[in-house]
C-alpha cells in the first residue's frame, strides 16, 4: 500500500487498537494520531529538530500498573513488511522520549496485526537490542555522530526502556474475545462508580 | 483563561493546546461540563475519570429523583465522523450524548452521523450547536423546555441549524398550542416524533396537548398523537407553570376554568414566579380560599418591584404587599403556629372606623384588659353608637374581632389579634374579596396602596368577568354585543340601537 490508503489504513489500525486496547478495561487510549488535538500530546522532537509522533498514548487502568502511562506504535499490516527496520527506529523513539518526557513514558508498545523479525523475535524486547538501534540512530537519538555512539549511549536507560517494552501481535479473531457488551457495560459502571 | 465573548471552539481549541495531558483533559471537561449546566435542565453533570474512552463516557447527566434514565456523554474529536457513527452504532449503549470537540453538522458525512445517532437514539452536538442551545435557554422562549427536552431526549445530528430549527418549532408550537394554533403545533408534534427518542416524543406531546386543553382548544382536535385522558393536575399545572413564560392573560384565565387553588396549593412552589401571579391575577375572582393571615413586615424592594405581587410559598399564597404581607390557605389552621407566634393587641376603634368603611362590618368585640362585649349593628362605621361604646371602654379600647361581609355576601371573621381573616361558610368566598377585606382591616393602608391593591385584585383589563359574559350571553342573540376581533374571546358592549332602527 502507498500514500492515502496506506494511511487510512494506519488510521484504522490505530483505531482497531484502541479500541481493543480500552475493551480490556485496563487501559485509557486517551490520544491518538491522526487525531490532530493529540499531535502535541504524542510529538517528540528529535536531537536534529525534527520530529516523531507515537500513534497512541494513555493510562493503564488497575493493578501494579495503575495510573502509569504508554506510548503505542499500531502497525495495520497483513505482512511483515519493512516492520524490523521501522522497529529499530521506534526503539530509538522510546529512548529520545523517555529521555524527554518521563512522566509520559512509563511503558511502551508495538500493536502489530502480523509479526516480523521473526529470527531475533525473542531478543526484540532486550537492552542490547535498545542500545544497538540507539547507536544505529545515534545522530537523532542522542545527538553525537555515529563514532562517539557506543560512548554515549546510557546503559541503564537501555536497560529500563527493555523492562517496559511490549510486543503485542493481534488478529482480527481477537476481537471476538473482547468483553461481551454486557459484561464490559458492568466493569466501566463499576470503575466509574468507584472512580477508579 | 477565556475570553467573555470566545466562542466554544475557540476555548476548546486553547484548552486542547495545552500540552499537559491532565491541564487538557481538565479544562476541556471543565468547559463542556459548564455549558451543559448553564443548559438548566436540572441535570446532575458529573464528570468520570475517563476521557474520549471507547465505551466509558467522559461524563454522566443524571436527573435524581425521577424517572428519566442517566445520559452518558462521550467527547469525540471531530477528525473522522464516519467513526463516530461507527462507534455509535457498535460501542456506545442507546440514549448516549456524543459532544463534538469540533464542528460537524456542516461535514460531508453528516447525513450518516445523523442517521446512525438517530436510530440508536443518540443526540450527536457539536460546539455551536450546544452554544445555539444554550442562547435558546436565554432568549427566554420555552427557556426550560426546549434545552431540557433536548439534554433528555433529542436524537441525531444537532449542529447549530438543527438546534434552531427544532428550538423554534418546539417554543413556537408549545406558544400556538396555548392558543389552539394547529399549524404550529403540528410542526411542534412532528418535530418531538422525529428528533427525540420515544420517550421524550411523549413527554412533549404531553406538554403540547396540555397546552392545547388549557388553552381551551378541543382535546380530540390536538394535531399530533393524541394522548387520551389528559386533564390538567398538579403535575400538568406544575408543567404550565414552569415551562413557558406566557403573558396571554387570556391563556391564563381559560386554564383557571380547570384548576383551583387547591391545585395550586398542591403545586407548592414554582420556577417561574410571573406565570403564577398571571394565572391568579386572571382568576381572582375565581379561585377560593378559606382563611388569611396577615404580617406586617418591611419589606426591601428592587426601585422596578411592583407594590403587590403573588407568590406561592410551600402550601401557601402569598399576597406580597408594600410592608405586609397577606397569606391565603385552605384552612385557619394552617395559620395557627404562625398567628400564635405574632399575636397583636387588636386594633384601635378609630382605627378601624376608618379603615371599615366599605367592609360591610355588622359585629365588633371590644376589649380591654378587664372584659370583652360584643356590639352589632347593620355597620358599625355608620353607627355613632360604636364610637359611644368604645369611649366606654376609655384609652385601652381595643376591638379584638370583626365580621364583615364580602360583595359576595360571605361573612368573614377578623381577628385583630391573630391577625387573621377567616370566611364564617362551608363554601369558600372568591379571593379578590377576601384578600380587599382582610387587607383593608389588617393593615394600615396609605391611599395610594388602597387605590393601587384595588386595582391589582380587579381583573386584568383583557378579561371580562365570568358576571359580565353571562349577562353578554343572555343579550347577544339581540345583537347587542359583538366578538371583538382584537381581543379574541373578549366581548365588547356596542350602543344600544335607537328605537327607530330596532323597528326596521
Amino acid at each position: 500500500m502507498f500514500g492515502e490508503d496506506a494511511h487510512a489504513a494506519g488510521a484504522d489500525g490505530v483505531h482497531k487498537a484502541k479500541r481493543w486496547l480500552e475493551s480490556t478495561t485496563r487501559i485509557d487510549a486517551r490520544w491518538i494520531y491522526p487525531e490532530e488535538a493529540s499531535r502535541n500530546k504524542l510529538a517528540y522532537q528529535w536531537h536534529d529538530d525534527s520530529t516523531f509522533i507515537f500513534d497512541i498514548g494513555g493510562l493503564f487502568r488497575g493493578g501494579d500498573l495503575d495510573g502509569k502511562t504508554f506510548a503505542a506504535e499500531v502497525k495495520n499490516y497483513t505482512a511483515a513488511g519493512s516492520q524490523g527496520t521501522m522497529y529499530t527506529e521506534y526503539l530509538a523513539r522510546c529512548y529520545r522520549a523517555r529521555g524527554v518526557n518521563p512522566g509520559l513514558t512509563d511503558q511502551f508498545m508495538w500493536i502489530t496485526w502480523h509479526p516480523f523479525s521473526l529470527n531475533k523475535w525473542s531478543k526484540l524486547t532486550t537492552a542490547a537490542e535498545v542500545r544497538a538501534a540507539v547507536v544505529q540512530h545515534a545522530e537523532k537519538a542522542l545527538g553525537v555522530p555515529p563514532e562517539d555512539a557506543e560512548s554515549a549511549v546510557d546503559d541503564t536507560l537501555c536497560s529500563q526502556i527493555a523492562d517496559s517494552l511490549w510486543l503485542v501481535v493481534l488478529s482480527e479473531k481477537h476481537e471476538l474475545l473482547m468483553l461481551s457488551d454486557l459484561d464490559r457495560a458492568a466493569v466501566v459502571t463499576a470503575q466509574m462508580t468507584r472512580g477508579a | 483563561m477565556a475570553e467573555v465573548n470566545e466562542t466554544l471552539e475557540g476555548a476548546l481549541a486553547a484548552a486542547l493546546a495545552h500540552p499537559s495531558w491532565s491541564d487538557t483533559i481538565d479544562g476541556v471537561k471543565s468547559i463542556m461540563i459548564r455549558h451543559l449546566v448553564d443548559l438548566h435542565t436540572g441535570a446532575e453533570v458529573r464528570a468520570t475519570n475517563f476521557f474520549n474512552h471507547t465505551f466509558a463516557p467522559d461524563i454522566t447527566l443524571s436527573w435524581p429523583e425521577t424517572t428519566q434514565p442517566e445520559r452518558r456523554v462521550f467527547l469525540r474529536f471531530p477528525d473522522r465522523p464516519e467513526l463516530i457513527a461507527d462507534g455509535i452504532a457498535h460501542d456506545l449503549p442507546e440514549g448516549s450524548v456524543v459532544l463534538g470537540l469540533g464542528e460537524l453538522e456542516q461535514r460531508p458525512e453528516a447525513p450518516a452521523l445523523a442517521e446512525t445517532s438517530r436510530a440508536r437514539d443518540t443526540l450527536v452536538m457539536d460546539p455551536r450547536g450546544l452554544e445555539t442551545l444554550e442562547r435558546s435557554a436565554d432568549d427566554n422562549r420555552g427557556r426550560t423546555v426546549v434545552t431540557t427536552a433536548v439534554t433528555k431526549g433529542a436524537r441525531g445530528l444537532f449542529g447549530a441549524t438543527k438546534v434552531d430549527q427544532v428550538a423554534s418549532a418546539l417554543s413556537e408550537g408549545i406558544e400556538g398550542a396555548a392558543r389552539a394554533d394547529l399549524e404550529v403545533t403540528a410542526l411542534a408534534a412532528e418535530t418531538s416524533q422525529r428528533d427525540f427518542t420515544p420517550r421524550q416524543a411523549v413527554s412533549l406531546e404531553h406538554l403540547l396537548q396540555t397546552y392545547w386543553i388549557a388553552g381551551g382548544a378541543s382535546a380530540t382536535e390536538y394535531p399530533g398523537q393524541f394522548q387520551p385522558g389528559i386533564k390538567i393536575g398538579v403535575d400538568e399545572l406544575r408543567l404550565l407553570l414552569d415551562s413557558l413564560d406566557i403573558e396571554d392573560m387570556p391563556f391564563w384565565r381559560s386554564l383557571g376554568s380547570d384548576v383551583s387553588l387547591e391545585t395550586v396549593f398542591a403545586v407548592g412552589s414554582t420556577s417561574n414566579a410571573s406565570n403564577l401571579a398571571r394565572l391568579i391575577r386572571a382568576n381572582v375572582d375565581r379561585f377560593t380560599a378559606k382563611a388569611a393571615w396577615v404580617r406586617l413586615e418591611n419589606r426591601l424592594r428592587e426601585p422596578d418591584e411592583p407594590d403587590f405581587d403573588w407568590v406561592l410559598e410551600n402550601d401557601l399564597l402569598r399576597l406580597v404587599g408594600p410592608d405586609f404581607s397577606a397569606y391565603f390557605a385552605r384552612k385557619k389552621k394552617r395559620f395557627a403556629a404562625l398567628a400564635a407566634q405574632n399575636r397583636r393587641q387588636g386594633v384601635t376603634p378609630a382605627a378601624l372606623l376608618e379603615r371599615g368603611q366599605g367592609l360591610g362590618i355588622s359585629e365588633v368585640v371590644l376589649a380591654d384588659d378587664r372584659s370583652r362585649i360584643a356590639f352589632s349593628t347593620d355597620d358599625i362605621t355608620e353607627d355613632s353608637r360604636t364610637a359611644d361604646l368604645a369611649q366606654s371602654f376609655g384609652p385601652d379600647a381595643r376591638i379584638a374581632r370583626a365580621i364583615a361581609t364580602l360583595p359576595t355576601g360571605t361573612h368573614v371573621t377578623i381577628d385583630f389579634e391573630d391577625s387573621t381573616a377567616v370566611a364564617v361558610t362551608s363554601s369558600n368566598p372568591p379571593l379578590d374579596g377576601l384578600a380587599h377585606t382582610a387587607v383593608t382591616a389588617l393593615v394600615e393602608l396609605t391611599d395610594d396602596h388602597a387605590t393601587a391593591l384595588a386595582e391589582f385584585l380587579a381583573l386584568p383589563p383583557e378579561i371580562p368577568s365570568d358576571e359580565l359574559l353571562a349577562q353578554m350571553e343572555l343579550l347577544q342573540p339581540i345583537g347587542y354585543f359583538a366578538p371583538s376581533e382584537e381581543l379574541p374571546g373578549l366581548l365588547e358592549l356596542e350602543a344600544l340601537p335607537d328605537d327607530d332602527e330596532s323597528a326596521q
